[in-house]
């Protein structure tokens, strides 16, 4: 496509008030095309009420949708030019696969011979075998299924196409599977997808951005590499997965590098100094688990906290410890030593050990 | 094959006690003789043969035998008699016990299919039915055509299929607000179609006939209004009328079942595809209902074509519908084979009807969609 890049919706001052309740606020929202986006949240976040508004089944208490500068905020979802995936991928159980895709097209009118040749068109597009014309829905495995509703989306031929959390039912390995074969499908049509979903490793490994929601608001945007090396504030950053927070107070700021003050820690922490700090700012210092390690007597950190090894954990290719610091958990991992030439220190159930990490290693965030 | 390895387990079990083969046998026994299914469904098996399918084979027989004759049998008596009016009440087993003591009848004493198939095999064959009539014919189906029984059919099918269609289109709006609209209302609204159901229905039907009698309700309303009374009583709409308000549930409930399995994500996304509502409602929402319809239509058809209460209470005399006029048959005209002969074609109709419905659409598939 030619406009790859251009905006092709934006959202302006939507919101959504269930009675006195705001469940969904998003001030400003532009997608472009061609893109692939992911609104990620908690349940409860708003994002389905914002899908809804995007495609139409949910009439907005305020603000607009445009998509290529027209308002459609008002138009129901079949006069819009968009279409949704459902997360039961909705697939007619009556019709044939090609029936199926053909649904959009029988609905516009278009010829039969034509409607045929469409759908084997878009059949070849999704790597279908042909012979798929004429079987029943029932009988296609679950890849088959999701490519059969995404035929039938494209045969639409939408602007936008939006995903409904339409992996989130399937098993672990079908949904990897899944993933990549939907980015595939994203990069071949060059369509707008618009994916919705409560994980955030889907979306990181799916999205070129990625909009996380969390009480009816829009936290941060960004792609999945600033996300993850900068959330936004703490929920962002609790939101990425396992990872340890420590509330703590600035004590001073000596040009790059900050000092902070952190209950239950022993003499200062140190981290990299971001814009806009105040000496006894309280804010949020996060680890990652891999930065961190567990430091033999002889090692010396920036940092440095004294532990109780509570839980051991195997996950494969590292071996995580669950520990307690005061009343904090806190993960630490190490690669497990298998193949390894230099034994680490193996800490046991109950041992007490120094945890460290380099200033660097940490994230400033706010509350 | 089953059989043969039943044989042979006893020397098998001696040598190879703990073979596969001799401890699956057992098991594949024990499975079978303590199946569940036929287990449970034992009692009305047992019930049904009894009450339903051994009546309605002596009915069929009953067809076949010549007028005003009161009794099955294979043979008509050596004087040609067709009536033994003593024996009214005994049916087949003592007709045939009868026949055992006379001697005329080699049959054991047993059932009427049995005997069936022995006519066909040794009919001719054996000595003893020599010189005997065999007593079956075909008069009785003969007379109905003849003497314009057919007649209460034609009405029969023609109101059954009236008051079906009516029901169908009455009904879908309501079910489907019921399964789909209605929400917490919809238990109350539940409960109002289920309550006439608890009155009997022939007091509903007294009960609309005093409605619609002249000098009735419906007169007295009309007079208050001064609007002019429309008799509508003894005839075809007023049966029709009894009709939908008796059948009204057996239509419903199914279209309501059948409406409630259709998943909503569908038909919304017909619509997110471009769908009007109408395209949606005929494309996605009807064929996937259809289960419901289907029993709902069958249901309703096949219950107003055997109905007969509607048509005397509200019809008079003036519309005779084919329950009525079996039942005439056999209690004034005291003519069992004319009467069985009519229950037969009604019960064949009723048959043909129901494999034609069924045989539409395949409903297993349907309720087990994935």
């Amino acid at each position: 496509m030619n406009d790859v890049g251009n905006i092709i919706l934006s959202i302006s001052d939507l919101t959504k008030r269930y009675g006195g309740k705001v469940v969904a606020d998003v001030p400003t929202l532009d997608l472009r095309s061609g893109e692939f986006v992911t609104i990620v949240g908690p349940s409860g976040s708003g994002k389905s009420t914002l899908l809804g508004m995007l495609t139409g089944t949910i009439e907005p208490t305020s603000g607009e949708v445009r998509i290529r500068g027209r308002a459609v905020t008002d138009l129901p979802p079949e006069r819009r030019p968009t279409v949704m995936v459902f997360q039961s991928l909705a697939l007619f159980p009556h019709m044939t696969v090609g029936k199926n895709i053909e649904f959009p097209l029988e609905v516009k009118r278009v010829p039969k011979p034509e409607r045929k040749k469409r759908a084997l068109e878009l059949m070849r597009q999704l790597r279908l075998p042909a012979d798929f014309y004429g079987k029943g829905v029932s009988q296609c495995s679950g890849g088959e299924r999701q490519r059969v509703a995404i035929a039938r989306a494209l045969a639409y031929d939408p602007e936008i196409l939006f995903f409904d959390e339409p992996l989130s039912a399937i098993d672990y390995r079908l949904r990897k599977t899944l993933e990549v074969e939907l980015m595939d499908i994203h990069q071949e049509t060059g369509r707008t997808f618009v994916y919705v979903t409560h994980s955030l490793e889907e979306a990181m490994i799916m999205s070129d951005r990625i909009a996380i929601m969390r009480n009816g608001k829009i936290v941060q945007v960004g792609d999945a590499q600033t996300i993850y090396s900068a959330p936004a504030n703490k929920f962002v950053a609790d939101f990425l997965g396992e990872i340890n927070v420590f509330d703590c107070q600035i004590r001073s700021v000596n040009g790059k590098t900050v000092q902070l003050d952190c209950p239950d820690v022993t003499g200062p922490l140190r981290a990299p100094a971001i814009p806009g700090l105040r000496e006894g700012q309280s804010l949020c210092l996060i680890v990652r688990p891999e930065n961190m390690s567990i430091l033999g007597a002889a090692n010396l950190c920036d940092n440095i906290v004294e532990v109780t090894v509570e839980h051991e954990l195997m996950l494969g290719s590292r071996i995580q410890y669950h520990a307690r610091l005061g009343k904090r958990k806190i993960i630490v991992e190490r690669l497990s030593e298998v193949g390894s030439l230099v034994p680490a220190f193996v800490p046991k159930e109950g041992d007490r050990v120094r945890l460290g990490w380099n200033s660097d290693g940490g994230i400033l965030v706010a509350e | 094959m089953a059989v043969s390895s039943l044989q042979s387990n006893p020397a098998e079990s001696g040598v190879s006690l703990f073979g596969a083969q001799s401890a699956a046998v057992p098991s594949r026994r024990r499975r079978w003789r303590l199946s569940p299914g036929l287990l449970l469904a034992a009692p009305i098996i047992l019930y049904l043969s009894i009450f339903f399918v051994a009546p309605l084979l002596l009915v069929v027989g009953l067809s076949f035998m010549p007028s005003e004759s009161t009794e099955f049998r294979f043979f008509l008596d050596e004087d040609g008699a067709t009536s033994r009016p003593t024996e009214v009440t005994l049916g087949i087993g003592m007709a045939a016990q009868k026949n055992a003591e006379e001697g005329v009848d080699t049959a054991p004493y047993g059932g009427a299919e049995r005997k069936f198939d022995d006519m066909g095999q040794g009919g001719a064959e054996a000595p003893e039915t020599k010189g005997r009539q065999i007593a079956f014919t075909l008069d009785n189906y003969r007379r109905i055509l003849a003497a314009n029984y057919d007649r209460p059919f034609w009405t029969s099918i023609k109101l059954a299929a009236m008051s079906t269609i009516i029901l169908l289109l009455l009904c879908y709006p309501v079910a489907h607000g019921l399964a789909k609209t209605f929400g917490r209302l919809a238990p109350v609204l539940t409960m109002f179609f289920v309550m006439p159901l608890f009155v009997s229905e022939t007091i509903r039907l007294y009960g609309w006939s005093l409605f619609f009698l002249k000098g009735g309700i419906l007169n007295g309303l009309a007079d208050l209004l001064g609007i002019p009374f429309v008799e509508i009583m003894y005839t075809v709409p007023a049966i029709i009328l009894g009709l939908v308000n008796i059948y009204l549930p057996f239509m419903l409930f199914p279209l309501v079942l059948g409406i409630t399995l259709v998943d909503d994500a569908l038909v919304a996304a017909a619509r997110d595809l471009g769908a009007t509502r109408l395209k949606a409602f005929l494309r996605i929402q009807i064929p996937l209902s259809m289960p419901g319809i289907v029993i709902g239509v069958l249901l309703t058809f096949v219950l107003t074509l055997g109905s007969m209460s509607e048509s005397q209470i509200l019809g008079g005399q003036k519309v005779m519908m084919v329950a009525h006029s079996i039942d005439f048959t056999f209690s004034w005209q005291q003519d069992w084979p004319l009467g069985s002969a009519l229950s037969v074609i009604l019960i064949t109709l009723t048959l043909i009807a129901m494999l034609w419905l069924l045989s539409r659409l395949d409903i297993d598939k349907l309720f087990k969609r994935s």
